[in-house]
């Protein structure tokens, strides 16, 4: 609905200015200018600032990570048919939102968490097609435990599960990472040796 | 006098030619969420869009 509001401001915008262009002479009276000013200076200037807002709220999605060739084998872990791997028993369980996969796990849920991981897909875009990738792609900082305790933090499995009642302090302080048992993530060197899930039913 | 309104005339439609085609880059890209629109979308559709409202503007001071 967005994209399509965007869209039809962009195409009032085309109309109006291709009408200024082929008559100029409607600029000669008041009317004229002010509609000149609006349709070559306000509505672009909207229209840009809207389709940058939305480009940014896109740049959420699986669709957008998952669009750079070296994140493909990353895209691909999420179907590995082993519920032990955790990106890809939260994918096909519906843990997370299918349709924003990477950024549920990969956003920092602090107050600036959105921006920050908005400005990191800025940086990753610019890398990717003005730079050289790295060979192996990394983190820039240990996996915080918070992100995941963000959604099992006060959830009954969580609470209820003996381990995790055992190292709640450590778990909350972050002394012992999540990942320290569940170590099976993406596994990108061996995404192509595993079985994979087909997908679900459409 | 004349020659300046040619000269307006000349520059507005500049500013309009690019400030179209600006526009229907961007909402050309706004149809795909990947990495490549988004860079289409910055790096084409708002530079040729800033491009023409600087010619426009630059027209509107220099009549």
């Amino acid at each position: 609905m967005q994209i399509q509001a965007v869209i039809a401001i962009i195409g009032i915008t085309i109309v109006l200015i291709g009408l200024l262009a082929v008559r100029p002479s409607l600029t000669a009276a008041q009317g004229g200018k002010v509609l000149a000013f609006i349709a070559f200076f306000i509505l672009p200037i909207v229209a840009t600032v809207l389709g940058a807002a939305i480009h940014l709220e896109q740049s959420t999605s699986t669709t957008f990570c998952l669009s750079c060739h070296v994140m493909e084998a990353h895209g691909k872990s999420l179907y590995i048919d082993d519920k032990s791997y955790l990106p890809a028993s939260h994918f096909q369980n519906n843990r997370i939102p299918r349709d924003q996969v990477c950024y549920t796990c990969h956003t920092d849920y602090t107050l600036f968490g959105d921006i920050n991981a908005k400005m990191r897909g800025l940086k990753h875009v610019y890398v990717y097609y003005f730079k050289d990738t790295p060979a192996r792609l990394t983190l820039y900082e240990p996996f915080k435990n918070r992100e995941c305790l963000h959604c099992h933090a006060n959830a009954r499995s969580f609470e209820e599960s003996i381990p995790h009642n055992m190292m709640k302090e450590q778990l909350a302080s972050n002394q012992l990472s999540c990942l320290t048992c569940h170590n099976k993530i993406h596994n990108v060197q061996q995404v192509d040796k595993l079985k994979m899930w087909k997908g679900p039913a459409t | 006098m004349k020659d300046g309104a040619n000269r307006f005339r000349s520059k507005f439609k500049t500013a309009a030619f690019i400030l179209i085609i600006g526009l229907i880059v961007q909402a050309t890209t706004l149809h795909w969420a990947t990495a490549a629109s988004f860079l289409g979308f910055i790096g084409a559709g708002a530079v040729l869009v800033l491009i023409g409202i600087a010619i426009y503007l630059f027209a509107i001071v220099s009549v």
